[in-house]
């Protein structure tokens, strides 16, 4: 069955199939928590992939280059970097343990050879510097070859240290920690399209920062109400506009998306657009408010759209229309009647992350059972692809799954009850150019391609 | 400067491996961590990881899947998978069951009446409200999420019970003015008044320092204490209780139904005890220095001996409605917030009001 096209460089809307690439991670049923991947992100060329975990590292991936021998196989994900971001704290003034769990990953441009990423946690964000060293000098005048100082008077001759190659050596330095901005916990970190600003989001605030200062950072948005007993909101993610240095947006838990223009005041309480979509009155529950928040707002890479996740759903809106979005699709719908079940075991509060392809023909999303799901803007057409060990055989063709909702279960379907909710496929990504998707599936990475026919 | 570099270096280059060298020490130049717990880890604890035990309950009791623990219900296989939150062990066990069984029967069954329903949701918001407040650090978002379905629904019954007034009256706790030694009256605060009032009043309910079988009912008028007195009788929930000392609630203009049912009247005297604090509030004081405000309000019931009533401040309110005194007693307890033997686990070092009243009192050999 046709899989859905992610145009990548052009070539969308032909059919293609997904395959399996890669996957990193134990296989071990008993999973550490430490494990679990807390958050995936390629950087800005794809040759990177980072992912985030619950203990605080990040482990970077890169890509290989292409082999002329094994022309089929595109480069493979190899561990590049791996190092501890965050190490859990204690506040001694609040008696609060902070977590060390990495909510987010940010890439930087690369500007050099150098590269550059934010990582977070609910407290602190940090700029890394990951550097290689290949080379190293030999021949010092002063020391010897071990790093002994030389007696002086032993020094006869000089000479120009030569450099020789050495084993590749990664090296991870944080470059600067911005710290102690944030009350509530961090959710969301994004780079601004001037490359010397972002934006940290926590609950109930949003702070810029500049990337070379680290004891000063802007308040800009301030939900807070000044009687904490009215707050009946909070924001829940934030992103730069990837064009318009000046744009952001940020979605809250009551299904609302603002605008906001840096340029109209310092503080940016008050949206230049305010996107809500008007409630269905048929198919309102107790649970509406809970499955309306929304859990991750991305914008297009053309800068002209936007896309919010909630509990059952991804929306798509044009930036230029607020009173509803101009695309619906349902993740799934079969978890409606539901809802009071996920509620109790909190599975209600999951918060799924969305992504666009390179060409924004396509997004992107997880589910439960380990599937996540594609829709093709263009076509229409949508995917279920599962993430499993099963279907891990090398470049072997996903098969679509299916849910069945009730009545007579067909073959190969899995029917409602027998998901495995504790299997949640929270982040994935998508490569900028290419249709390579990275799905964390627990501790698991794994890596799909799309097959060339 | 070849000062500790980092990590893991590349690593093999033919196999698709799993994670090389996880949890090696980044390295560079010298970590600064000016955070007020930021060298935390290094300095203050010299180098110890913070120990285990003491992140034990940090994480709210819902997350991931302890809440599920043996339950039935199609959702609930997932708690024989690995435990993803490390939170509170409820004791509840049974009453999750039930409620697992419950919320299942509430998406499968349509036969389920309305008010039953809402009543379901209610009181499974309430009880997560609960164990969020025995948390150190209760989850803001789910808190408020809950909190908004909560007043929808009470809204909802405000709203019904003003179409019917149904008065009858149901004793969960008594008034305030019968226990011994608090003037309501002259620990009143100040509340917000007009829309918020309602919502403060929710959530003085549900406040760290708040009563909690109350919390079941809250209400801000008699009216909706009434429809929801009217839907638990219905539902049989209800248990017979010793009529109060106190009156009918003022603006009552119908006796109750049934004399042997105590009347509830949660004036806003009562909600001042908790000093006007809610589920929200508590995430103010734990932004600021609380220690001092604690001791504020502990201060104004050091005289009252509380030692007698040694009632589970776990107790689901559904269950068992408790006498009157033991209700107001739990509020008292709740004060210092998370000191019963229950939730020995949090290392919040806060003084337990009963516990060192009961001390005294075998001290005194009374």
């Amino acid at each position: 069955m046709a899989g859905v096209a992610g145009g990548g460089g052009g070539g969308g809307g032909n059919d293609f199939q997904w395959c399996f690439s890669q996957v990193k991670g134990a296989i071990d049923e008993d999973v550490a928590e430490a494990d679990i991947i807390s958050t995936v992100e390629f950087n800005y060329s794809g040759d990177l992939l980072a992912t985030g975990d619950k203990g605080g590292r990040v482990v970077i991936f890169q890509r290989e280059q292409e082999n002329k021998s094994r022309p089929h196989s595109r480069g493979e994900y190899n561990v590049y970097s791996t190092f501890q971001s965050h190490e859990p704290e204690f506040d001694y003034l609040k008696s609060l343990e902070i977590e060390e769990k990495i909510n987010k990953i940010r890439w930087l441009p690369q500007q050099n050879a150098a590269h550059f990423l934010l990582s977070t946690n609910d407290k602190t964000i940090k700029l890394w510097k990951i550097s290689e060293r290949d080379k190293r000098a030999e021949g010092y005048n002063l020391k010897d070859e071990d790093g002994r100082l030389r007696d002086p008077f032993r020094i006869t001759a000089l000479r120009v240290p030569i450099l020789k190659p050495m084993d590749l050596m990664v090296e991870a330095s944080p470059r600067r920690i911005f710290a102690n901005a944030h009350t509530y916990h961090i959710n969301s970190i994004s780079v601004n399209s001037d490359h010397e600003t972002y934006l940290s989001a926590d609950d109930l605030r949003i702070n810029l920062w500049h990337l070379e200062i680290t004891d000063r950072s802007f308040n800009i948005v301030d939900i807070k109400p000044a009687n904490m007993e009215e707050l009946t909101e909070v924001i829940t993610a934030s992103e730069f506009h990837p064009h318009h240095c000046n744009v952001f947006v940020y979605s809250s838990s009551k299904g609302t998306i603002r605008l906001c223009d840096m340029r109209s005041s310092a503080l940016c309480d008050r949206h230049s657009k305010f996107f809500e979509e008007p409630e269905d009155p048929s198919s309102r529950s107790f649970f509406s408010e809970i499955i309306s928040s929304i859990s991750d707002v991305k914008f297009s890479h053309s800068g002209r759209y936007m896309m919010t996740r909630d509990y059952l759903s991804v929306k798509v809106w044009d930036l230029n229309m607020e009173n509803r979005p101009v695309e619906t699709y349902q993740v799934h719908e079969y978890l409606r009647s539901k809802l009071c079940s996920l509620y109790e075991n909190d599975c209600i509060f999951d918060k799924f992350e969305c992504c666009w392809n390179g060409s924004d023909s396509a997004i992107m999303t997880g589910s439960y059972n380990n599937f996540f799901r594609m829709f093709d803007r263009n076509t229409r057409r949508d995917i279920t692809l599962e993430a499993s060990r099963e279907s891990s055989k090398p470049r072997a063709i996903l098969k679509p799954r299916k849910v069945c909702t009730g009545g007579k279960r067909k073959k190969d379907e899995i029917s409602v009850d027998s998901l495995d909710f504790n299997k949640k496929i929270l982040h994935t990504a998508w490569h900028p150019t290419e249709n390579i998707i990275a799905v964390a599936a627990t501790n698991n990475l794994y890596i799909f391609q799309d097959k060339i026919n | 400067m070849g000062a500790g570099p980092a990590a893991g270096g590349r690593g093999a280059r033919s196999s698709p491996s799993p994670w090389a060298g996880r949890g090696v020490a980044c390295g560079g130049e010298e970590l600064r961590w000016p955070g007020p717990g930021g060298g935390g880890s290094r300095l203050l604890l010299e180098g110890v990881r913070v120990p285990a035990p003491l992140r034990e309950p940090a994480r709210p009791a819902g997350e991931g899947r302890a809440a599920c623990e043996g339950a039935g219900g199609p959702l609930a296989r997932s708690s024989s998978r690995f435990m993803l939150g490390r939170g509170l062990k409820r004791k509840l066990s049974d009453y999750e069951e039930n409620m697992a069984g419950l919320s299942s029967a509430f998406d499968s069954s349509r036969n389920l009446p309305y008010p039953l329903k809402r009543q379901l949701v209610l009181n499974m918001c309430l009880t997560k409200l609960q164990t969020y407040k025995m948390l150190v650090e209760p989850n803001l978002h789910r808190s408020v999420l809950i909190a908004n379905t909560v007043r929808q629904i009470q809204e909802e019954m405000r709203q019904e019970s003003s179409q019917q007034p149904i008065n009858v009256c149901n004793g969960i706790a008594p008034n305030p003015p019968s226990y011994p030694g608090i003037d309501s009256s002259g620990i009143s605060l100040h509340l917000p008044s007009g829309s918020s009032q309602q919502e403060s009043n929710c959530c003085n309910s549900w406040s760290a320092e708040g009563p909690i079988e109350n919390s079941l009912l809250m209400v801000s008028d008699d009216d909706m204490s009434s429809a929801i007195s009217s839907i638990l009788k219905d539902l049989d929930f209800m248990e017979d209780i010793s009529p109060p000392t106190s009156l009918v609630p003022a603006g009552d203009d119908e006796p109750p139904k049934s004399p042997e049912n105590t009347c509830l009247k949660l004036e806003d005297d009562r909600q001042d005890l908790k000093g006007a604090e809610c589920v929200f509030g508590s995430f103010e004081i734990s932004n600021s220095t609380s220690y001092l405000k604690d001791l504020a309000i502990d201060d104004i019931f050091e005289d009252i001996d509380t030692s007698m009533y040694d009632s589970d401040f776990c107790s689901p309110p559904l269950m068992a409605p408790r006498p009157p005194s033991a209700a107001t007693e739990e509020t008292l307890k709740t004060f210092p917030s998370c000191n019963s033997s229950s939730t020995n686990n949090i290392p919040i070092c806060r003084t337990d009001l009963s516990e060192l009243d009961h001390i005294m009192e075998i001290l005194v050999g009374s």
